[in-house]
Order: C-alpha cells, then structure tokens, then sequence
C-alpha cells in the first residue's frame, strides 16, 4: 500500500472493516507516521461523535454496560456529608414511588426489569452507605487519590484513624498475627474493600511483627507525606527469623592463563526465586544467602530452539554487551531439554511424603500442600500409581498405592491430612522410599515427593545419615523431589541438599499459583529426568579473554577433574526444563579486577597457543552426562566465536 | 424525565436518578468510546468510569447546562488516558500501572447544549449527498456490516467504503468549522 491508499482506507480502519493483513500493514506505518496517526485520530474523533448523536432510538443489548459494572457503580455511590436523621425515610419514598411510577411507565418489559432489578441493587447499596456511615464516618476510599493529586497533607480524621491504628498494632504486639489483622478490622466496624488501607494495615502489621515499629506516632513512611502509593525507604532486611540458608560468595574474576577452565554442575532448582518474592511481598529484603542468581535467572522462560533428534538437550551460546558495563561481555549458555507429553510418559509410582507436625499447622503450609497435592493428581493416568506416607512423631502410611484414575480416593486422602506432634523426617522417608520400592515400576518414574518446611528437628537420624540414606536410594532408581512450604522456620539449606542428594529438584510454593506452574504445567519436567549428572565445563580463550565470572552456582562448582569423574554427582535436568548459566567476561587487552600472581620462579608463563590467537574463539563449552536409566555417560562440545556474538540478548 | 431534573434528584440524595441516567446514556456513551477506541472492552471501562465520575461530581454537576455533551467530553478524556496507559504498558511491558491524576474536565467546559450537539451532528449528515448519508446511517447508525449494505444498496464494497469515507470526511469537516471536533476544541467536544 502507498501512503496515499493509507490514507484511504483510514476510514475503513476506524470501523473495523479491513482485512488483517492489511489491518497489521496500517498499524505498523501508524506506528512510524504521525501524519497518519493524527488523520485516524480526527476520523476516529467524527465517527464517534456522529455515533454517539444516532438519529434511531433502537438501542441493541451489546450497547448496554455489563451488569457486573453497573453494580460496581452503584455499589460505589458514597455519602456525601448531610444530615442523616430521616434519610432513611425518604430512601424508602423515593423506592416506594419509584416503584409505582415505573409500574405505568412506557418502559417495555425488559426495561422494567432491568429497572428493577437496578433498584433492588440501589436499596441494597443504601443499606450499606447507612452502615458504613454510622462506622466509618470518611470515605477512606477516595482520600488517598484526592492526597495524591494536591499533594497535601492528610486531614486531621484520617491522621487520627492512622495514629489510632499504629497505637493498636503496637499494643497487640504480644498477641497473635491473625488474631491482630482480625481484632483491627473489628475496630474498624467492618472488612473493607479499600485496598489502600489494606495495603496500609499490613504494611502496620508485618512491621510489629519484626519489631520494627518501635513506639506509637511514629512517621509511616520516610517521606512524610502521610498515605503514599511507594515506600520511599529501605525495605527492611529480614533478621528476626530463623530460617537457614546456606552461606554464599559471588564467584571472583579469574583469568584464563590461572584458570582456564570453570567447572559446574547444572541446577534446574527455581525455589530461590519464590522464596525471594515472598520476602518482597511482606516489605523485606531477603538475607542475601537466600538469593541465588542462577535460580533466579532459570525461574524465567527462555525461547530457545527445542533438541532434534535422540539428543536430550539442545545448547545454544551467546554474548552481548553486559548491561552494567558494556565494556565485558555477558555469554549465555542456554541448554534447553527435551519436551515430553504427558501422554507419552512412562509410567509413574509416585509416593506423596508429606510432613505433618506441628510447625505445617499454618494456612500456608499444610492447607496449600493439600492443594498442590490435589493439582498434581489431576494430572495423573490410570497407569499411574501414588501412595502416601505422613510423619509427625511417628510416621505412617496413610494411602496405599493407588491408581492415578481413582482420584477421589486420593483426594479424599489429601483431605484428611492434619498437623500436630513433633517430626521425625528421618523415619518417614525411610517409609517413602520402601513403599516407593516395593512398588516400583521399570523403565518408569519413580519418585518420592517430600512436602515439607524442612524443620526436621526429630528422630535419631542426623543430618549425614540422612544424606547417606537418600543417596542410596537414589541409586536403587528412586529418586526424590522438594517442595517447600511456609515462612518463618523454612530450612532451605537443608531442602536443597536433599534435593540434590536425592537427583531431584526443589521447589519452592508460595502460592496455589506457584503450584499449578510447577505441579501441573512443569509436571513432566519436575517428575521424568531426561538426563543425570549434567556437568558443564567451559575453556576460555586467553587470546580473547582477560578474566571471566561465573554468576551464581556458587554452591554447585566443580573441580577441573570432577568433569570427566563421573562417580561425581551433579544436576540432573527434567523433560522441558531449560537451564541457563551467565558468565561475565572481560575482553583481552582490559583492565581485570582481580588481583595476579607474581611470576613463577620454576615455570615460563603460559602463553595462548597459536590455535587459539587465530582461531577468534572466546570459549569453548563441553557438556557431560549420562542417559537417566543406562547410566552411560556422552559428553560433546561446543566454540563459542567472539566475533559471532549475536545481539539479541535482552533484558 | 429531562436529564436536569434527574441530576437535580440526584444532587438533592436521590441515588435512584443515577440508574435512570445510565439507561438514558450508555448506548450513546458507548458507540462514542468503542468508536473512538476501536475496542469493545475498553469502551465498556470507559463509560463506567464516566458514571463513576459523576458520582464523584456531586453538587457540582449542578454547573453543567447539557448532560450529554459533558458525559462525551468526559468519556472521550478517559479514552485518551486509558489508551495512553494502554501505549505505556506495552512499551514497558508492566504487569500494573497506576493510573495517573488526569487534568479533568471542569464541568462548565462542556459549552455545547444538548439538544444543539445533537442537533447540528444530525444536520451535518442530513446535508450529505444521498449514496454517502445512507452508507453513513447504515454504518454508524445501525450497526451493519459492509456485506451487508452492499447488498442492502446494490454497490460493490468498494463502493461502500468509498462513500463512508467521503462521507466522514465532509462530516468531520462541518463540525470541525462549528467547533464540535479538532484538537483545538478538545474540551468542547
């Protein structure tokens, strides 16, 4: 199209009447031309208005506002600030006489109604205006918005509700966190939909609960300015919790003649990055062992090209100018695994482990293990088989092996979980795994599931035997997967260990939402492993590169010779699952951060070799793992050229 | 009921008048926004949050001599903010925006009297040729598609979209001289 027909089928465009083809050719230019996008606006401008001002009085159904948002604004009608004493009254004349007024009016039958059915509403919609005026004297609603706009102080009632509110949160600071929220909205008269004071009582009530509110009165926020949508402080860091995290250092710059190799295992884990938004959603930062970058990087979803092929996984590498100092290079490898339906699945003999003692006894631990159990048994096949055991004090079985199809019964089994008692993990996984291996099934996927907040603080078995114990099962082809649960007493340190010794992944649930992602939509991925101790092992070229990073896996590095010792454990990756490692490099010829070595007495410098000068490679990345049932080990490598760095990496 | 009776009923706590005027109003609103946004949803989002407005008004819709051009003017604001919005999000790729205070429209803007707004749009289309005001009626008024008025006219859709476009044009042109559309009367509708 020339921009002349443009022009002409503006018109067209506007009502909707051109072909997509020629609809997506318009809408590009329109995003170039302003010429034309000012034409289509003053076409848009006559035809609505003309619209608007019909000379028919036929009016279709489809020009009628949704039902839910004609209740939305007359439940929304507020009080206007009048004497009240005989509204009530009037309300009722006005109705009583609308009534009558409608009953011979011309409104034909679906306008009556519809009239009515509105006024029904509206006396309902009084009913409440009465209630929360009598308890609620400002429209708390509207008084932030209208604080925003003027930028002024808050008035005296809303101050006084605030003062009000911090002194209560501060008094009930020995009670309960339910019982708090609760005994607020009590005082308040009634729940309220206002999202911002909500947001405002529980900003109030995470804060008593960390003892950061220390006095009542305080400022609310670092600004000043009374009710504001941003926190303009630092977030408080979570300390007064005992969580366990394991200690992490950010990998150093190395340089290629010191260390030309970097060794590490794979990590599918994501459970870093749920936990890390829970921490966000309280108002806290998380303590800085419980971010792990590569985690977070994996949580995401990235459009790599699927494996061709008996190949497991496909590689993809590439560099792009670091985002924080475009002077290095980021190189992305990307693995990506190989997707399985479901359909096609081997059959799975699944054994639910689930920790019932008294610490899950909260609303987000047993309640949403009970959910997220429910979830994954939908997605299971008549083939299937899933059994499960609880531990508390003691341990028991409490579902026998059960077909995937008979999913009431499980059901009601997940239903009638219940906490209480102390924990002994130790005992209850020795039942998984044996209830797990005297059903297990070959050539399928066997796995226990542990649900837990990983307080195992019971029983006879330590910490190593544990370890031990989960190991060996792992090599009878039992493997095992984490899911974690709840704030507060969350071991994470001790759920990624288990997970690891255990070939398994895991996962952290915060929400139903999070459970759906991983149980149902990951399920292949968290339940069939398509290949075992994956170990990625990265030469870099010195001829291009001065220092390289790794960013994150700081807990999964490997020494240069565990690469080919394949009596080293290390990651295993789950149909569809992606793994993606970052390193930042620092061309050849830059400054390097790092710190050299003196020149060696008894060794010449090593020097780049003359492959590597010329070959213009900045790196070189081998894979090595082994098919899961055979245990045979394939390895194969991939160059990486410097000058082949593509710039689609973005962020 | 006049539109002023009903806003006088609801100024004085008759909250009733609020359902009247949104039967009166909403076909109307809605042609206007889901022609000036190209989006059913959107437009649906708009009118509600116009009647929303007017119950956030008050007393002050007492200052408002036409309803309905007022309502328009209203309508087409939040179509632009929401639109803007819309533009933001995709560029930023954000899950939440807050929507910003918009610089409303005071209610005295709204110059044009109802009756005169409608009045004058009805006689722009009046005043064009035969073939271009039945393709705009049917069009705009009544809801049909291209196919549809071609069969109903005889004409090819080239025909069709021809004339509604020549139609548009003149149209757009006669309220532009009164003042009715155009970046320079933004307000006025």
């Amino acid at each position: 199209m020339t921009r002349e027909e443009m022009f002409e089928k503006l018109t067209d465009y506007a009502v909707g009447e051109l072909a997509p083809a020629e609809r997506a050719e318009i809408e590009r230019a329109l995003e170039a031309d302003a010429g034309l996008r000012a034409e289509l606006d003053a076409i848009r401008e006559t035809v609505a208005l003309v619209s608007a001002c019909s000379a028919a009085n036929s009016t279709s159904e489809a020009e009628r506002l949704d039902p839910e948002r004609v209740d939305d604004i007359l439940s929304r009608i507020v009080t206007t600030p009048s004497s009240t004493g005989h509204r009530w009254v009037h309300l009722w004349t006005l109705a009583a006489g609308l009534l009558v007024a409608l009953g011979i009016s011309l409104y034909s039958n679906i306008e009556l109604r519809r009239e009515q059915r509105l006024l029904a509403q509206r006396i309902e919609a009084a009913r409440r205006e009465q209630f929360e005026k009598t308890h609620f004297e400002a429209d708390i609603e509207n008084k932030p918005k209208e604080i925003r706009a003027k930028n002024v102080n808050p008035p005296t009632d809303l101050a006084t509700f605030k003062s009000d509110l911090e002194k209560m949160v501060h008094e009930m600071s020995l009670r309960g966190a339910n019982e708090r929220e609760e005994s607020v909205l009590a005082v308040m008269g009634t729940p309220t939909k206002s999202r911002k004071v909500m947001e405002e009582l529980r900003k109030l009530r995470s804060e008593a609960i960390s003892g950061k509110r220390v006095a009542p009165g305080h400022e609310l926020t670092a600004g000043g300015a009374g009710f504001v949508d941003t926190f303009t402080g630092d977030l408080p860091l979570a300390d007064s919790n005992t969580e366990e995290y394991n200690p992490l250092v950010d990998n150093p710059f190395l340089r290629p003649f010191d260390s030309p190799l970097s060794t590490f295992s794979i990590d599918v884990d994501t459970a870093a990055y749920a936990n890390m938004r829970r921490f966000l959603n309280d108002g806290q930062l998380p303590p800085p062992d419980a971010v792990r970058l590569e985690e977070l990087v994996n949580y995401f979803h990235y459009a790599y090209t699927p494996p061709a092929g008996v190949e497991p996984f496909s590689v993809a590498l590439e560099a792009h100018a670091a985002p924080w100092e475009p002077k290095h290079q980021l190189v992305r490898i990307g693995l990506q695994g190989k997707e399985i339906e479901i359909k096609d699945a081997p059959a799975a003999n699944l054994v639910f482990l689930v920790d019932v003692s008294g610490s899950m006894n909260e609303p987000d631990k047993l309640p949403l293990v009970q959910a997220s159990l429910t979830m994954l048994t939908g997605t299971l096949r008549e083939q299937d088989r899933v059994g499960m055991v609880v531990y508390a004090g003691n341990a028991g079985v409490v579902l026998p092996p059960t077909a995937g199809s008979r999913k009431e019964e499980i059901a009601s089994a997940i239903q009638r979980l219940q906490a209480g008692g102390s924990t002994n993990g130790g005992q209850g996984i020795e039942m998984a795994y044996k209830l797990a291996a005297d059903n297990f099934v070959k050539d399928g996927v066997n796995r226990v599931i542990l649900c837990t907040d990983g307080d195992f603080n019971v029983g006879t078995t330590s910490e190593g035997d544990l370890d031990r114990l989960i190991e060996e099962k792992r090599k009878t082809g039992v493997f095992l997967s984490v899911l974690g649960f709840g704030t507060g007493n969350y071991a994470d340190a001790r759920m990624q260990s288990l997970a690891d010794k255990g070939n398994g992944n895991a996962s952290y649930i915060d929400t139903i939402k999070e459970a759906q992602k991983v149980l149902v939509e990951q399920a292949t991925g968290t339940l069939i492993t398509i290949a075992k101790d994956v170990k990625i092992q990265v030469e870099f070229n010195p001829a291009k590169v001065a220092a390289y990073r790794l960013i994150g896996y700081e807990n999964r590095l490997l020494a240069a010779q565990d690469f080919n010792d394949d009596k080293k454990d290390a990651g295993e990756i789950g149909a569809g699952h992606q793994v993606t490692a970052l390193y930042e490099v620092i061309p050849a010829g830059q400054d390097v951060p790092a710190a050299g070595v003196d020149e060696l007495k008894y060794q010449k410098p090593a020097t780049a070799t003359a492959e590597g000068a010329a070959a213009g490679e900045l790196c070189t990345v081998k894979l090595r793992y082994k098919a899961p049932g055979d245990g045979r080990r394939r390895g194969g490598g991939r160059a990486l050229h410097g000058e082949a760095a593509v710039q689609s990496s973005r962020w | 009921m006049t539109d002023e009776e009903l806003v006088e009923r609801l100024v004085s706590g008759d909250r009733t008048a609020v359902a009247s005027l949104l039967a009166a109003h909403e076909a109307p609103l809605l042609r206007f926004s889901s022609a000036l946004h190209g989006d059913a949803a959107l437009a649906q989002d708009a009118v509600q949050e116009a009647f929303l407005r007017v119950l956030r008004e008050g007393a002050r819709l007492r200052e408002v001599k036409a309803l309905f051009p007022w309502l328009l003017s209203v309508t087409r604001n939040i179509c632009h903010d929401l639109r803007r919005k819309e533009t933001r999000m995709e560029r930023k790729h954000e899950a939440a925006a807050v929507l910003e205070p918009r610089a409303e429209v005071a209610p005295a803007d709204a110059r044009a009297l109802d009756g005169e707004l409608r009045d004058r749009v009805q006689a722009a289309v009046a005043g064009l040729p035969e073939k271009q005001r039945e393709v705009l009626r049917l069009k705009l008024w009544e809801g049909l598609t291209y196919r549809e008025i071609a069969e109903r006219l005889e004409m090819t859709l080239t025909n069709v979209s021809y004339h509604l476009g020549q139609a548009v044009k003149a149209v757009g042109g006669r309220l532009r001289e009164a003042g009715l559309v155009g970046d320079d009367n933004r307000r006025a509708v």
